[in-house]
C-alpha cells in the first residue's frame, strides 16, 4: 500500500500543496483537478523527483526515499512533460530506458516487442522518433512506464495528443493493468477517467478535497443539476443566473444543462450528476480546460 | 552499471560536435607538422646519422673519433674544391658560406651529401666546444637574482625563490657531475625540437583535448536536462545515481579522446622527425638549450623518461579538466553554461596571480593552477625561472585539485540527491 501522510510542498513562500493525506491500494485511481492545481507536483513526489517540505510517503510502511532504488523499481512513470531522444527508434530509447531500470538486456527486447505490438507501434519500432507525431510519441511513453511491469503505474496526462480510438485502447490496457497494481491517473480531462477510475482524487485549494468513488462524488450535487430548453435570447440571462455546465442547439431552441438551488421550476428536468457536472461544479471559480 | 555507461558513450560517439572537432582538430595536427619543417627534418637525419655512427655519449673517445673524421673530411672537401674550384676553405661552413656548394655540374648528390655531413660534425664539434664553460658558468644564484629583479619580487617570496634556486644549485653539481649534460642532441639554438615538440604540440593537443573534453562531459551530463528527459531517466531505478555513471562515461570518453589526440599526433610528429637515437639521451643535454639558459630537469631523465613524465601530465590535466566540467555541469546543467564556466575559471586561474602581491608567497600558490601548468608545457618537470622554480609544483598541482575536485563532486552529487528535480 502507498501511503501519503500529511505531506506539503512549498516552492519559496508559494504552497504548491498543503497537508496532503491519501492511501493508495491495486486499482485505478484518477487525480482530477485543472492545470496548476498540484497534481504534477504530488505525482513528481511520489516518483521521488521532488522531496515533500514536510509529511512523509510510505510503500508498505516504508519510506519511499528510504526505500530508494528498491522504490522506484517498483515504479512506472510517464511525465506530463514527456521527453524523448528525436535521433533514437523506440526500439533504441526502450532498450535505454531498461537499462536503467534494471532490466536483463534478453528480457528486455522481449518485453519491447510486446509492448510495441500493445500500442499499436510495431511497424515504426524502428524507426527515429523524430518523424512521430504527437499521439505516437505518447504511445512511446506509454510503453516506457510499462515495460519494467510497474507494481505502481504513475501517469501524468497520458491521453495527451491521442485520437479518440487510441485513448479506448487506452483505457483498455489500463484496466487490465489495475487488477494487481496501483495505477495513478492525472487529468484535468474528465472523460479520462469517469469510465475506468475506481476511485477519483480532487484537489482543491492545495488540499484533497474528495478521495472516493465516482457515485459518491456525484452524490454531492445531487438535485442541484438541471437540463432545459430555452430560446436563444434568453441565453444570456439564462447564464447571469444559472452556471452553465453544458449547451447545444437542438430543435431551434437551446438545450442547457446547468447548476441551480433554486429548486426545480417548470420545464426544468432534474437529472443525474455526472462527474464532469461536478468537476464544474468545484471549479466553477477557477479557470479549467475541459 | 555497465550497460548504462556502453548507452551513454554511445551518446557521445553520437554528437557530431564531438566527432568533427575530434576529426577536425586531427587533421589541424597533421597539417601544423608537415608544412613548414622540411628542410629541419633533413638536418635532423644529420643529428640522427652521427649518433648512430658515434653514440650520444659526449666523451673523450668519441670527440677524438669526431674530430679524426672531421679532420679527414675536412682534407678530403680541400682536395675537392682545389680541383673544382682552384681553392680551399678553412671549415665547410666557409664553403657553405660562399654559396658554391650547390652550384649546378661543380659537385654531384654524393659529394653534397658528404658536406652536409661534415657540416652537422662541424656544427656539433662548435656548440659541444662550449659546453665546459657554459656549464662552469652557471650559477644558480646569480640566476635567482636576476628572476627575482626581473619581477621585482620581495620579502618571503624572494627568500623562497632564493630556497628554491639553492636547491637547483645542488642539482646543477649534480647534472655535472653526472654528465647529464653532455650527450648528443637536436641543437636547440638550431632545431627548437623542445619548443616544438613540448611547447607547440603538446600545449596544442591540451587545448584541444581540453575544448573536447570539456564539451563532452557538459554534454553527457546535461543530456537530460537539455531534452527534457530528466523527469523519465531520474525517476528509472537507477535515479539520480545516473548522474555517475554519465561521469563515468565522460571520464571514459575524455580518456579515449585524449590518448587519440595526444598518441594520433605524437604519432604523426615521431614519424616526421625521427629521434631514434635519442630516447635515452638525458633531457638536461646541455645541446637542446634553445636560450643561454639551458634545460635543466629536477630529476635525471632521458627524453624517453621526459616523454613519457609529459604523457602522464597529460593526461592528468585532461582528468583536471573533466572534474571541473563534471562539478560544473551538476550546478548548471547545460553544456553551454558549462563551457563558458569552465572558460571563466580557467581564465580566472591563468589571471589570479596577476593580482597577488609581490612579497608573498601566496603568489607562489596562486600559480598551482591547471590552466598556468598547460600554459607552461614546455618547462614541466624542470627549471623555468621565478615561479617555475619549485621541482614539485606538477605533482603538487595535481595533487591538490585531485583532492579539490573530488570533495567537490562527492559535495555537488550528494546536493544533487537531495535536490528537486
Amino acid at each position: 500500500m502507498l501511503t501519503i501522510h500529511q505531506v506539503s510542498k512549498y516552492y519559496g513562500n508559494f504552497c504548491a500543496l498543503r497537508d496532503i493525506e491519501l492511501e493508495f491500494e491495486n486499482g485505478v485511481y484518477g487525480l482530477l483537478a485543472p492545470n496548476g492545481a498540484g497534481k504534477t507536483t504530488l505525482l513528481r513526489m511520489l516518483v521521488t523527483l521532488l522531496h515533500p517540505s514536510s509529511g512523509e510517503i510510505r510503500y508498505d510502511g516504508v519510506d519511499i526515499y528510504e526505500m530508494d532504488e528498491q522504490y522506484r523499481e517498483l515504479l512506472g512513470y510517464l511525465p506530463q512533460d514527456f521527453g524523448y531522444y528525436r535521433n533514437n527508434t523506440p526500439r533504441q530509447y526502450l532498450m535505454y530506458l531498461s537499462a536503467l531500470k534494471g532490466m536483463e538486456r534478453k528480457a528486455a527486447k522481449e518485453k519491447i516487442d510486446q509492448l510495441m505490438e500493445l500500442v499499436g507501434l510495431q511497424e515504426a519500432s524502428d524507426k527515429k522518433m523524430k518523424k512521430f507525431s504527437g499521439g505516437m510519441i505518447q504511445r512511446v511513453g506509454i510503453a516506457q512506464a510499462m515495460l519494467n511491469d510497474p507494481k505502481i503505474l504513475i501517469l501524468d496526462e497520458p491521453t495527451a495528443g491521442l485520437d479518440p480510438k487510441e485513448r479506448v485502447r487506452f483505457r483498455n490496457v489500463l484496466t487490465d493493468l489495475a487488477r494487481d497494481r496501483i495505477v495513478l491517473l492525472s487529468t484535468h480531462i474528465v472523460s479520462d477517467v469517469e469510465s475506468i477510475a475506481n476511485e477519483i482524487i480532487m484537489i482543491k485549494d492545495r488540499q484533497v478535497l474528495y478521495k472516493d468513488r465516482i457515485e459518491n462524488i456525484c452524490r454531492t450535487i445531487d438535485g442541484i443539476v438541471y437540463e432545459t430548453e430555452i430560446d436563444f435570447e434568453r441565453a444570456h440571462d439564462f447564464r447571469q443566473r444559472h452556471f452553465s455546465l453544458s449547451e447545444k442547439q437542438e430543435g431551434g431552441k437551446l438545450k442547457i444543462r446547468f447548476l441551480s438551488t433554486e429548486g426545480t421550476l417548470e420545464g426544468w428536468r432534474a437529472v443525474k450528476p455526472g462527474l464532469e457536472d461536478v468537476f464544474l461544479h468545484i471549479y466553477q471559480d477557477e479557470k479549467v480546460g475541459r | 552499471m555497465k550497460r548504462i555507461v556502453a548507452h551513454e558513450l554511445r551518446k557521445v560517439m553520437m554528437s557530431p560536435l564531438v566527432l568533427a572537432l575530434l576529426v577536425l582538430f586531427l587533421l589541424y595536427n597533421a597539417a601544423m607538422l608537415l608544412t613548414g619543417y622540411g628542410s629541419m627534418r633533413e638536418d635532423m637525419a644529420e643529428s640522427n646519422r652521427l649518433v648512430s655512427q658515434y653514440g650520444h655519449q659526449i666523451d673523450e673517445e668519441m670527440l677524438t673519433r669526431l674530430r679524426n673524421d672531421y679532420q679527414d673530411g675536412l682534407q678530403w672537401m680541400n682536395r675537392l674544391t682545389k680541383r673544382t674550384e682552384g681553392r680551399t676553405f678553412e671549415n665547410i661552413s666557409s664553403l657553405y658560406e660562399s654559396g658554391t656548394h650547390h652550384v649546378e655540374g661543380l659537385y654531384d648528390e654524393s659529394e653534397r651529401e658528404r658536406f652536409s655531413n661534415l657540416l652537422a660534425m662541424e656544427t656539433y664539434l662548435r656548440f659541444i666546444s662550449n659546453i665546459d664553460s657554459t656549464y662552469e658558468q652557471l650559477d644558480a644564484m646569480n640566476r635567482a637574482e636576476n628572476e627575482i629583479r626581473k619581477y621585482r619580487l620581495s620579502g618571503e617570496l624572494a627568500e623562497t625563490v632564493r630556497g628554491n634556486y639553492r636547491e637547483l644549485a645542488v642539482r646543477i653539481d649534480q647534472l655535472i657531475t653526472n654528465g647529464e649534460h653532455k650527450h648528443l642532441f637536436f641543437i636547440g639554438h638550431i632545431f627548437k625540437t623542445h619548443s616544438l615538440l613540448f611547447k607547440t604540440v603538446f600545449r596544442t593537443v591540451l587545448f584541444e583535448v581540453t575544448i573536447l573534453t570539456v564539451l563532452l562531459t557538459g554534454h553527457l551530463l546535461s543530456y537530460e536536462f537539455e531534452r527534457r528527459t530528466q523527469s523519465l531517466m531520474y525517476s528509472t531505478k537507477r535515479g539520480r545515481s545516473l548522474m555517475f555513471d554519465k561521469t563515468v562515461a565522460a571520464l571514459l570518453a575524455s580518456l579515449v579522446v585524449t590518448t587519440v589526440l595526444l598518441f594520433g599526433t605524437l604519432a604523426i610528429y615521431f614519424t616526421l622527425f625521427d629521434y631514434t637515437g635519442f630516447w635515452s639521451v638525458p633531457i638536461s643535454n646541455a645541446l637542446q638549450a634553445e636560450y643561454s639558459w639551458p634545460f635543466i630537469s629536477f630529476w635525471e631523465m632521458t627524453f624517453g623518461q621526459y616523454l613519457l613524465a609529459s604523457v602522464a601530465l597529460v593526461y592528468a590535466l585532461a582528468l583536471c579538466f573533466f572534474g571541473i566540467a563534471s562539478v560544473l555541469s551538476f550546478l548548471f546543467r547545460n553544456s553551454y553554461a558549462v563551457f563558458c564556466g569552465f572558460s571563466v575559471l580557467f581564465g580566472i586561474c591563468l589571471l589570479l596571480t596577476g593580482i597577488m602581491p609581490h612579497d608573498s608567497n601566496w603568489l607562489l600558490v596562486a600559480g598551482f593552477t591547471p590552466s598556468l601548468l598547460m600554459m607552461n608545457s614546455d618547462l614541466w618537470w624542470m627549471e623555468g625561472g621565478a615561479f617555475k622554480s619549485y621541482r614539485y609544483i606538477e605533482v603538487i598541482t595535481i595533487t591538490a585539485w585531485a583532492v579539490l575536485l573530488l570533495a567537490s563532486y562527492a559535495l555537488v552529487q550528494r546536493r544533487f540527491r537531495k535536490q528537486d528535480i
